[in-house]
């Protein structure tokens, strides 16, 4: 009896202790993260805007003396032989690119030097009659309104010689204007007229285009009108080349345009090799200035919502306390955003690790390792 | 009680055993017919692993795009939430469980309603409550309603379907043209001098456009250029691939990070061809078929693997037994159209002009009939529909000035994809034939069983239909069970059977012992199967089905049901022994004890049928116990008085040798033994008293030492982790944090498996696959865990393991590691689970006073507040790990603010702004591309690169829907920052946050919620008016159930006194019959605690039940020492006589009972070995007590406390 109780007073006392020597809690691990520094940016913001690309220079070639076109320029094919001169197509200056029926001209020429041949032989007349007045005059035989109607005979007839002599002059340029000459070095944007066509007028027979300098044309807000200055250089691209390029602002709308409100700026780009063509779109980065002032930038993803509910934006910055790295709360103010990044205006010094990622489950002041 | 004489017994007793004897023909028929009877019902039973417990949840899911959280908070889900309440049915808020719970996110709300678990017909609740919600105002753009009732439906079988990589040849065609566009590439080069070019290949489906991708690609490549990390590229393209030849001082893996981090930082990397191949570099152009093999894409894509699992889900559907199949990973084709806003601009076009135009052309629209000559119909068919997407792209949209056709596809880029970004995405990761670990996109299947059919028929037929189907799909298409519940079930019920079988074998080995007479043990030998056979006919008829609790509840009644036929068996013998002819004697014995047996018997049956008062999950759970050990109770009744008399009227014969008198046994052996010390004892009795109380505090020491878990986990070949970002994580990261996770737990796998099997370990010795749900929760393949509905920002992995007994031991080693390495996520492992508890410390902290909506602001920043404190308790405790809560923190947001003034000037409006957001940003549908059965949108985004960025969007061109105006967006908005609540939960319609968190590994949620305590209670002294914390997770479910089996034993110990009372026709003698409990109940907890074995709800069900087979003991103790009493005999001797009689019977029935259980818990995992442990200990205790303690107590009631008493019964005995 006495031994069994001894047993049992044993095994209490083994219950005691072992319920007294339980487990030591565990240590908490750090949690993982990742960093990402934060630095120092002065990039400035990217607008991106399209413009489309006009030629420097545009003729839309009219014909003046109107008729039926008899000649268009012939050029050699690539596909062998010849054909009319067509978009695409360089042309020289004074090239005759079309002609226009020139015998209708020529007849009016004609008739126009029989009417001064006419009216100069009805001066040769009237001269005459005049001398003949004016001896008359002289030896008092002739009435004075007898002698002020040769005179004015006389006037009237060398004035009809001088139109005459205007309207042979026309007739002449209207047949000289038959032919329609390129006014300068420069491509056929379009062709409008064929053989046999009747173009009156006006019509617009070929379109040129000079586009050894092209313009890019494009809209901006108000409010980014101060990034735009005359001669600053802007660089594009366009979908269509692999490669930019470059030009200055020449033109500055000084009015907005009433229905989107939006301001025209041009930009002239030289183009040598012709490979902007007209109709183009390009796309240019406006502002890619540098900022006035550098701004603290951390990733887009470091900023958290403060663990107590409150209103504002903090970010975790690791620091080492005591050789241990500790994800400590800031609470910061937000600048504006660039690409995938966001300015902190105040609480994030340059140079310090910022949390990318795990600062959702981070509390202030917790042990955290940095992953990779 | 009286006992009636022999004579009297054999002159008029007609009881069951007696015509069992004399009609011994009917008497085996019976018997046959309740064997066949046993074996048709075994069969025909229901199998399953679980006890079916329906899960009456249903999910109501509704979209508002554009809403904010707060405003789906308030305008649709409260309202939704407010028709769902109005159901009677509804489940009453517990802190366990819930009856409703939302989410509401921005866009979307969620909704959970669980009804009461009594309710049999939930379907019609369901409908009800469907029809209600239909009827709620909702605002515009909201809807419709998505009330989904199959939510609580378990797939039987969830089979993954993935594709294997890309074979050689296919891969050998690609590098013969790659190659050949290297060498002409660099034969084509001038300079020489810069050393040797390397290429970057890029390759894609041939049905992609080189020039596509080209555009992208050169994007990169210009701005490496740019960088100076590469120099002099040259392009090349060819079918189905792309690349550059370059030269470049930085080495290949940091080439290819660079390329990477210029598509995440500028590109929409998750919109990166699902079915493009990762980039290759390579060196020398001969190598190239090594370099792509080395890393080669998928060899089916999605729409393949869309198109095989179509065919293969119909197929199985086709099995009868097949209720549902469900497919899951399915990526939705799409046709894009790329647009640039420059180039439409430029063409004068806006995206609606191109919408009307394609929607005029692709109709189907009657064209009317043509009757020809009277003798034939002609149908004209006017429809223009398109047949394949690069027939959109030939529609004219416009005419040029020169009076040229203008073609979709020179304004657009047209490509044939998946819907992207994609939102919700499933992956496959195992072994391949080489060793290497492989991961391919899947499509998971979710096949659900009809309900009452038979699993392995089931699963019997769905292999033959995935036979028949494999033969029409590719032969290395992979086809795997990732989850496979007709196995489970095999091996559960196979493993419980070999229990049972084991334990059927330890009783027969045990009284072969225990009565070391071959006759008696072949008639235990017989009893038991009998017993067992009428146990199954019963459970058959009232509907029980098989599984681990209806066959645990077997095991467990083993000892039972073994008792009544031990004691039948005895009381044969005895008569024979006594010199009555076998006929007689073998049902005289049975008959004399048959009012002993039927009350020990009646006894049992009211100590478990109370469990049937236990409710929710765990009721359901234990439903079949308390029937099962009925059915098992009644049987061995009748089987003890019908056929043991039968089999003992064949088998027992009288022993040879002379049977020691009582006097012999008092003095010689064993018994002598036991007689001695029991005198001892009934002399000291008061001592004996005293030290008896000392054990009973041991034990109520004991009892505080332990540690308390409600339920404990399954042990599975699954277990899977709750992969959580932030809340506005997109899919793309969370996808990258899944396939940091997978590695993480492969290593940790590869870890183990080295620590465990030495440096020999084959790969795929212990990780056999890992399946991945992106962007959701997969089907629900486990009755417990509730799949998480739709969130970017979440993922499920689960995890498959080859040997379930590993998956406890490596679910430490994996948090750990995943908690330490992975940066950025919230990753919960867990093993899955018999009765859910979702987090094991949960606090919920809930708002009740939002009276004013709008104070909505204050009201949520208070319950943070409130959260945070909370949160803060938790995390100075020191077991508390991975302490968060539900609503997780407010997200940063950038808000596009329109300027009205400027936007008005400007003709433009907000809705302009938003329409052209949508459409550049989201991309907008134009029309539809129908193809075999599929309509495939069509849909118009911008081009890459003119969104890629945040800044990007402020380059947007706005359209103006009355005007011909565009504006930049810029000119009309600005870009804010602001913070916002991205998740509101409600819990019974008020806010609620949940302070989750898990112990540390080694520790249990009750140390954790011990440790919390006094500063929460502090904390809930401080709480403003209208704020709650309340206790939920397990504390919450061990509460309830604590209480609930509590009022469970009072009525089971009251039933059981009742009965006593009956049988001793005394109100005092009961309480003797119950004082040897409390030794049980320490002896149990003394095992617990030596086992090293939580107390939970298992245990404590040891615990009650335990109750009753002491008291059935005890019992036949009693009829003993009334019995001896009757005799005559002065009380010492009748208390030991007793328990001399009783010795053998009453060690053979425990050691029946308790080696019977040794199987149970050594199979049966941790779910029975609490169970187990108690019973066995309880037991084991309760037998010494019940021998030497019990006589020792009855002794102190009659001669010291005089309340039982003994000379006066002797004298009316006398009188008899």
């Amino acid at each position: 009896m006495n031994r069994r109780r001894q047993a049992v007073g044993a095994l209490v006392i083994l219950l005691w202790l072992t319920g007294c020597g339980g487990k030591k809690p565990p240590e908490k691990t750090p949690v993982p993260v990742t960093v990402s520094v934060a630095e120092l940016y002065s990039g400035g913001t990217n607008a991106r805007y399209s413009a489309s690309i006009v030629a420097n220079v545009q003729v839309s070639l009219a014909f003046k003396s109107a008729g039926y076109v008899t000649e268009v320029l012939q050029v050699r094919s690539p596909a062998g032989g010849t054909r009319y001169v067509d978009q695409g197509d360089w042309v020289k200056k004074g090239t005759v690119l079309a002609t226009v029926r020139e015998d209708d001209y020529r007849n009016t020429l004609q008739q126009a030097e029989g009417q001064l041949n006419q009216a100069q032989a009805a001066t040769l007349n009237a001269q005459q009659n005049f001398a003949r007045a004016q001896a008359l005059m002289d030896a008092n035989a002739l009435t004075q309104p007898d002698y002020d109607s040769a005179k004015a005979q006389l006037d009237s007839t060398s004035g009809s010689v001088k139109t005459a002599e205007g309207a042979v002059k026309n007739a002449k340029q209207a047949l000289t204007d038959c032919r329609l000459a390129a006014p300068m070095d420069s491509w056929v944007a379009n062709r409008n007229v064929d053989v046999g066509d009747f173009a009156a007028t006006g019509t617009v027979g070929f379109t040129l285009v000079d586009t050894r300098l092209v313009k890019a044309v494009f809209g901006v807000p108000d409010t980014l009108l101060g990034k735009v200055q005359l001669g600053q250089k802007q660089r594009m691209t366009t979908g269509a080349l692999p490669r930019a390029f470059e030009g200055r602002i020449t033109a500055i709308s000084p009015a907005a345009d009433p229905k989107s409100r939006s301001f025209q700026v041009e930009v002239t780009i030289p183009n040598p090799r012709n490979e902007l063509k007209s109709g183009m779109i390009a796309t240019l980065d406006l502002g890619q200035g540098k900022l006035e002032r550098a701004v603290t930038v951390v990733p887009l993803s470091a900023i958290v919502s403060p663990s107590n509910g409150m209103k504002t934006f903090a970010v975790y910055v690791v620091v080492s306390e005591a050789g241990h790295d500790v994800a400590r709360q800031r609470l910061v103010e937000l600048g504006d955003t660039y690409g995938n990044r966001v300015a902190v205006t105040q609480g994030v010094t340059v140079g310090e690790r910022v949390i990318s990622n795990g600062g959702t489950y981070v509390i202030d002041g917790q042990a955290v390792q940095i992953a990779r | 009680m009286a006992h009636r004489g022999d004579a009297d017994l054999i002159q008029n007793e007609r009881g069951t055993a007696r015509f069992c004897i004399e009609n011994r023909q009917i008497a085996w028929v019976l018997l046959l017919g309740t064997i066949v009877g046993g074996i048709y019902g075994y069969t025909r039973m229901p199998k399953r692993k679980d006890p079916d417990i329906p899960v009456r949840v249903a999910s109501v899911i509704t979209r508002w795009p554009g809403g904010t959280a707060m405003q789906v908070e308030q305008l649709v889900t409260r309202p939704l939430e407010q028709s769902i309440a109005t159901n009677q049915y509804i489940h009453p808020p517990t802190g366990g469980d819930y009856g409703i719970k939302s989410l509401s996110m921005p866009g979307l709300s969620i909704i959970n309603v669980q009804l009461i678990d009594t309710l049999k017909d939930t379907k019609r609740e369901f409908n009800d409550m469907n029809l209600k919600l239909n009827a709620v105002q909702l605002p515009q753009g909201a809807g419709p309603v998505n009330f989904n009732s199959d939510f609580g439906d378990t797939a039987a079988l969830m089979l993954t379907v993935a594709s294997p990589l890309e074979d050689r040849t296919a891969i050998a065609v690609r590098a013969q043209g790659i190659r050949r566009a290297i060498e002409k590439v660099r034969a084509a080069r001038r300079e020489r001098a810069k050393g040797n070019p390397l290429t970057i290949v890029y390759c894609f489906p041939l049905s992609i456009q080189p020039e596509l991708v080209q555009r992208n690609f050169r994007l990169v490549v210009q701005w490496a250029v740019a960088k100076g990390y590469l120099s002099s590229p040259e392009y090349l393209a060819g079918p189905g691939f792309v690349g550059v030849d370059f030269f470049s001082e930085q080495d290949d893996a940091s080439i290819l990070a660079l390329g990477r981090s210029f598509v995440q930082q500028a590109l929409h990397e998750s919109e990166i061809h699902p079915d493009a191949w990762p980039p290759v570099i390579v060196h020398d152009p001969a190598q190239a078929e090594d370099r792509l093999a080395a890393n080669p894409g998928s060899k089916y894509s999605y729409r393949q693997l869309d198109e095989f699992t179509d065919l293969l889900g119909r197929t199985i559907q086709g099995a009868n037994e097949v209720s549902r199949v469900d497919r899951n990973g399915i990526l939705n084709e799409q046709v894009y159209l790329d647009y640039s806003q420059e180039r439409l601009a430029s063409y004068g076009l806006q995206l609606s002009n191109v919408s009307n135009v394609l929607n005029a052309r692709n109709i189907t629209a009657p064209g009317g009939v043509l009757d020809v000559s009277n003798k034939k119909n002609l149908i004209i068919d006017p429809s223009g529909q398109f047949n394949n997407f690069e027939e959109i792209g030939d529609v004219a949209v416009g005419t040029s000035d020169f009076g040229t056709a203008v073609y979709l596809r020179d304004l657009v880029d047209i490509s044939s994809g998946y819907q992207s970004p994609p939102n919700y995405l499933n992956f496959f990761s195992r072994w391949d034939d080489h060793g290497h670990w492989l991961r391919t996109r899947a499509v998971t299947l979710a096949v659900q069983m009809r309900q009452g059919e038979q699993v392995g028929r089931f699963s019997v037929r769905v292999n033959e239909k995935i036979q028949a189907a494999q033969k029409l799909l590719p032969a290395d298409l992979l086809i795997d069970r990732t989850s496979d519940q007709p196995r489970q079930v095999k091996e559960n019920v196979d493993l419980f059977m070999d229990a049972l079988y084991e334990a059927i074998a330890l009783v027969v080995v045990v009284s072969l012992i225990g009565f070391w007479e071959w006759r008696s043990a072949l008639m235990m030998a017989f009893s038991i199967p009998i017993t067992l056979a009428m146990t199954f006919m019963f459970a058959f008829a009232v509907g029980v089905d098989i599984q681990q609790v209806s066959i645990a509840t077997l095991i467990i009644a083993l000892g039972l049901l073994v008792d009544d036929p031990v004691v039948a068996n005895d009381a044969i013998t005895r008569s024979l022994v006594e010199g009555h002819p076998p006929l007689i004697s073998a049902w005289l014995g049975p008959t004399k004890l048959a009012h002993a047996i039927m009350f020990a018997t009646i006894t049992n049956i009211v100590a478990y049928l109370p469990f049937l008062l236990l409710t929710g999950s765990t009721g359901e759970f234990l439903f079949t116990l308390p029937v099962v050990m009925t059915c098992a109770l009644v049987a061995s009744r009748i089987v003890s008085m019908t056929f043991i008399p039968l089999l003992g009227y064949y088998l027992l014969r009288p022993a040879k040798k002379a049977e020691l008198t009582i006097e012999e046994r008092r003095a010689r052996g064993f018994t002598g033994h036991y007689y001695r010390l029991g005198k001892t004892l009934i002399d000291h009795r008061w001592k004996t008293f005293a030290f008896s109380l000392l054990f009973l505090v041991l034990g109520g020491f004991v009892g505080q030492k332990l540690k308390s878990q409600f339920f404990p986990e399954d042990v599975q070949y699954l277990s899977y982790l709750d992969v959580y970002l932030p809340n506005d994580a997109p899919l793309i990261a969370t996808d990258q944090a899944v396939q940091q996770v997978e590695e993480v737990v492969r290593q940790t796998v590869e870890k183990f498996e080295r620590e465990h099997h030495g440096k020999g370990g084959k790969p795929g010795e212990i990780l056999k696959t890992i399946t991945s749900f992106e962007g959701g929760g997969g089907p629900r393949f486990w009755f417990s865990v509730t799949p998480q509905l739709q969130q970017l920002n979440y993922a499920q992995v689960i995890i498959e393991l080859t040997d379930k007994d590993y998956t406890p031991l490596l679910v430490g080693p994996i948090q750990r590691a995943i908690t330490s390495q992975v940066p950025g996520t919230r990753v919960d492992v867990r093993q899955l689970q018999t009765n859910p508890v979702e987090y094991p410390v949960e606090l919920r902290v809930t708002g009740l006073a939002d009276i004013n909506p709008l104070e909505e602001e204050k009201d949520i920043r208070t319950m943070r507040g409130i959260a945070h404190s909370v949160k803060q308790i938790l995390r100075d405790t020191p077991y508390a790990n991975r302490v968060r809560d539900d609503w997780d923190l407010d997200g940063v947001q950038v808000t596009l603010k329109v300027d009205p003034d400027r936007a008005n000037l400007s003709g433009v409006t907000n809705a302009d702004v938003a329409k052209s957001a949508t459409a550049a940003m989201s991309g907008t549908q134009l029309t539809t591309l129908r193809r075999g059965d599929q309509q495939i949108p069509v849909v118009a985004r911008l081009t890459m690169s003119e969104r890629g960025q945040l800044s990007d969007i402020q380059n947007l061109y706005v359209y103006s829907s009355q005007t011909n105006n565009k504006v930049r967006l810029e000119q009309v908005s600005s870009i804010e920052n602001e913070i916002n609540t991205l998740r509101i939960r409600h819990h019974e319609q008020f806010r609620t946050i949940s302070v989750q968190c898990f112990p540390a590994t080694g520790h249990l949620a009750s140390e954790v919620y011990k440790a919390a305590l006094p500063r929460l209670n502090e904390l809930r002294k401080m709480l403003p008016p209208g704020y709650r914390i309340d206790v939920s997770g397990e504390q919450a479910k061990q509460e309830q159930g604590f209480q609930n089996l509590v009022v469970v034993m009072a009525v089971s110990v009251f039933l059981i006194f009742l009965a006593l009372v009956f049988q001793f026709k005394s109100a005092v003698k009961p309480f003797l019959v119950f004082a040897a409990t409390p030794y049980g109940v320490v002896g149990a907890l003394l095992a617990l605690w030596i086992m090293d074995v939580p107390f939970g709800f298992m245990a404590f069900l040891g615990v009650a039940s335990l109750v009753g087979v002491i008291v059935s003991h005890v019992i036949v103790l009693f009829d003993f020492i009334e019995e001896m009493h009757e005799k005559g005999e002065p009380l010492e001797q009748a208390l030991l006589d007793a328990g001399i009689v009783r010795l053998r019977p009453v060690m053979i029935t425990v050691g029946a009972t308790v080696l019977a259980l040794f199987p149970l818990a050594l199979h049966g995992g941790p779910l029975w070995q609490p169970l187990c442990y108690a019973q066995i200990g309880g037991l084991g205790v309760a037998t010494f007590i019940t021998l030497l303690l019990v006589s020792v107590l009855y002794s102190i009631f009659v001669l010291d406390l005089k309340i039982v008493k003994w000379e006066r019964i002797e004298r009316e005995s006398g009188k008899k």
